[in-house]
């Protein structure tokens, strides 16, 4: 963990004001998003490994350092959380660096950005300490230091040129919090941290290096680079295939739309919801946990930044889910003692997550169950509202329709609700080939709520509705499904 | 005459409206239909009667469940079980509210155990140990008093050497949520979660 925090770039002063380095905040850059990542997570992504692939070549010769490390003499703390920040289309990735013997007073960071065209730079960032650091709110640094190097990684002659300014110094862009661990005033200025979400107290600042020290490689084909840098990788510079096309792939269509589809498909995009990474291991915690649940809570803040925060596991029955403000969306999981279908506290759930959201959320609530089938199957399904007041119109009804409703606690309400829900998936349970997504499906029928269900790659969602408008929840289930693949 | 007789048939037809239909237990319906009466009509819930205890040292769980018949709950009649419970946990009792298996409540939901759904093998959770002959259960509804939550509690009626017992699963799975800052943080359930075999007394 200190590591980790090590390698989190730690804290600025404001007063310092060093002939070498400064701190400028740039107070028109709160459009960007911060996430936090376990290096074994984010190496499997599609995006990352694109980027990180051009800098950081795999090494043939046995070694399990790249190519890039080897060169450069360092090497990438694969325990360390590594920072994604996103702002203005450029994507940058802030990945810890072990300390060593030639380094025992640095604090040294390995930035990859992804611009907006899709050129990858990488350089190192590396502060010389006076002063041993100190911990802050948040989980964070509070660091002294004489000066601040950067060392580019110039892995191809078409590397793009990279925070070089006008006067020949370098420029790094750090995402900075002034939470302090109280409410109610700025505290000391650090490197944002895990906790730190409001946007009230977070703000782009940038380090800038003046010394030279690591320059070089000014344009776009001047990739010498001065220090230690210089040169291609000892693969021949391989990584020269130019820029590749996006891997996030057709964004742009649902940033902003409101509808169900674009609202589930944003949970699978890394730079949004970000769900993917959390299976299979909710999946596999299905079966080794017979009485308990898991689940993830996702949130966003006022300013656009998406974080999820794992739930600690359950092992004496459902687990809460939080609702309010900054929280948009919950997975959970049904053990092997419930049926793989939302019960009707979970329409409660998202009852919840709709009616508690802050404005700048609620086009983005959803409420997801992880669960097994009959069959053995894994399955990830969602449900999301079509219509708020037909839902809240319907909750209302549900709630009023309860035998002794005027007795109960909501507690009680919900019991009953599920009592008799539970008796309908019974049923449905004794036949040869059953299916809960109909008993389901007739329960929510008009209610202003839709299920869906993921596929199996989890890149996409389909519709599932009754192809009839039954209203009435009695009788045989004799229905059809339609099942629609979001666009 | 024939005017006499129209308004008796027409008397009669109302008055046959009227009745309340008697529908199985078993008949799940949401919502219920006002003024039937769900009934027990194979008394399937009378085997699950009794009062029942199981032990490990301190730790104690007693049950005693009662079978109430053609019970009002505002809308429809209908037959189910009730019950109450005591728990003590290595030594401390944390619930006891089976003073008030007896008290005639205007509303049965008081009942800290209640329920009527006769559920089979297959149903969740399985029944590994029984066919559908042997698999008749029941669940109920049971809610802790402190926490205020409810779970399910699935009987099993069984013999074991020779002894009749319940085998009980206790099953938290009541989803829960709350307005983070706004309500309060759910408590923790404070009754014992998971399976146990108690003896009837």
């Amino acid at each position: 963990m200190l590591l980790f925090l090590i390698t989190c770039l730690s804290m600025v002063q404001i007063s310092c004001t060093f002939e070498e380095k400064f701190i400028t905040e740039n107070n028109n850059s709160k459009n960007y998003q911060l996430f936090e990542k376990k290096f074994s997570d984010i190496i499997k992504e599609k995006e990352f490994k694109s980027s990180f692939s051009k800098v950081a070549k795999p090494n043939f010769n046995g070694s399990s350092k790249t190519i890039m490390e080897q060169q450069y003499g360092f090497e990438i703390d694969e325990t360390a959380i590594v920072k994604e920040i996103h702002q203005n289309g450029v994507i940058t990735y802030t990945l810890g660096i072990k300390t060593d013997s030639l380094h025992n007073n640095q604090l040294r960071n390995l930035y990859v950005e992804q611009s907006e065209n899709n050129e990858v730079s990488a350089y190192i960032l590396s502060y010389h300490l006076t002063a041993p650091l100190l911990p802050t709110g948040h989980n964070s640094f509070s660091l002294n230091y004489s000066t601040a190097t950067i060392e580019p990684i110039n892995y191809n002659a078409n590397q793009a040129s990279r925070v070089l300014l006008s006067d020949g110094c370098y420029m790094s862009n750090v995402l900075m919090c002034c939470e302090p661990w109280i409410s109610g005033q700025n505290g000391v200025l650090h490197v944002a941290g895990h906790d730190c979400d409001e946007a009230a107290f977070l703000s782009m600042q940038s380090v800038i290096d003046c010394s030279g020290g690591g320059g070089g490689g000014s344009g776009a084909n001047n990739g010498n680079g001065g220090g230690t840098g210089g040169g291609a990788p000892a693969d021949g510079g391989s990584a020269s295939g130019g820029p590749t096309s996006p891997t996030s792939g057709g964004l742009g269509d649902i940033e902003d739309e409101d509808t169900p589809c674009a609202r589930l498909k944003r949970l699978f995009h890394t730079s949004k919801g970000n769900i993917k990474q959390y299976f299979p291991a909710l999946f596999n915690g299905i079966p080794s946990n017979p009485n308990g649940e898991d689940g993830v809570s996702l949130t966003k803040n006022s300013s656009g930044v998406y974080n999820n925060i794992v739930l600690p596991t359950s092992t004496i029955g459902s687990i809460p889910i939080k609702s309010g403000t900054i929280k948009y969306c919950a997975i959970h999981t049904h053990n092997k003692s419930q049926y793989p279908m939302f019960s009707i506290g979970d329409l409660v759930v998202l009852h919840g997550l709709i009616n508690n959201s802050s404005s700048y959320n609620i086009t983005d609530v959803s409420f997801m169950l992880a669960c097994i089938d009959d069959n053995n199957v894994n399955q990830l399904y969602a449900i999301t509202y079509d219509n708020i007041a037909q839902f809240n119109q319907f909750y209302e009804s549900i709630m009023q329709s309860v035998s002794n409703w005027s007795v109960l606690t909501e507690l009680g309400k919900v019991h009953e609700l599920d009592k008799v829900f539970k008796e309908h998936l019974e049923a449905e349970d004794l036949n040869v080939n059953p299916d809960f997504e109909k008993t389901f499906l007739k329960y929510i029928n008009n209610s202003g709520v839709s299920l869906f269900k993921a596929n199996t790659t989890m890149t996409n969602w389909s519709k599932i509705s009754i192809s009839t408008s039954q209203t009435n929840f009695t009788g045989p289930l004799n229905i059809d499904k339609n099942i629609l693949p979001c666009n | 005459m024939k005017k006499i007789i129209k308004i008796l048939v027409l008397l009669l037809t109302i008055s046959c409206k009227a009745q309340s239909p008697i529908k199985s237990i078993k008949n799940s319906e949401f919502p219920g239909t006002i003024g039937a009466y769900y009934k027990d009509i194979d008394n399937e819930l009378n085997t699950f009667e009794g009062t029942y205890l199981y032990t490990n040292g301190s730790t104690s769980l007693k049950i005693t469940l009662l079978k109430k018949v053609m019970q009002y709950n505002g809308s429809f009649y209908e037959d189910f079980l009730v019950g109450e419970y005591q728990y003590i946990e290595n030594g401390v009792e944390k619930v006891n509210t089976l003073a008030n298996i007896n008290i005639n409540y205007y509303n049965q939901s008081f009942h800290k155990i209640q329920g009527n759904s006769l559920i089979r093998a297959k149903n969740r959770p399985k029944c590994v140990e029984c066919d559908d002959l042997d698999g008749l259960r029941v669940r109920l509804g049971m809610n802790d008093p402190i926490s205020g939550r409810y779970c399910d509690l699935i009987i099993r009626k069984d013999f074991v050497s020779g002894v009749e017992v319940i085998k009980i699963n206790i099953l938290n799975n009541q989803a829960i949520s709350y307005n983070e800052g706004v309500d309060p943080v759910p408590m923790e359930i404070q009754i014992p979660i998971g399976e146990f075999i108690l003896i009837k007394q």
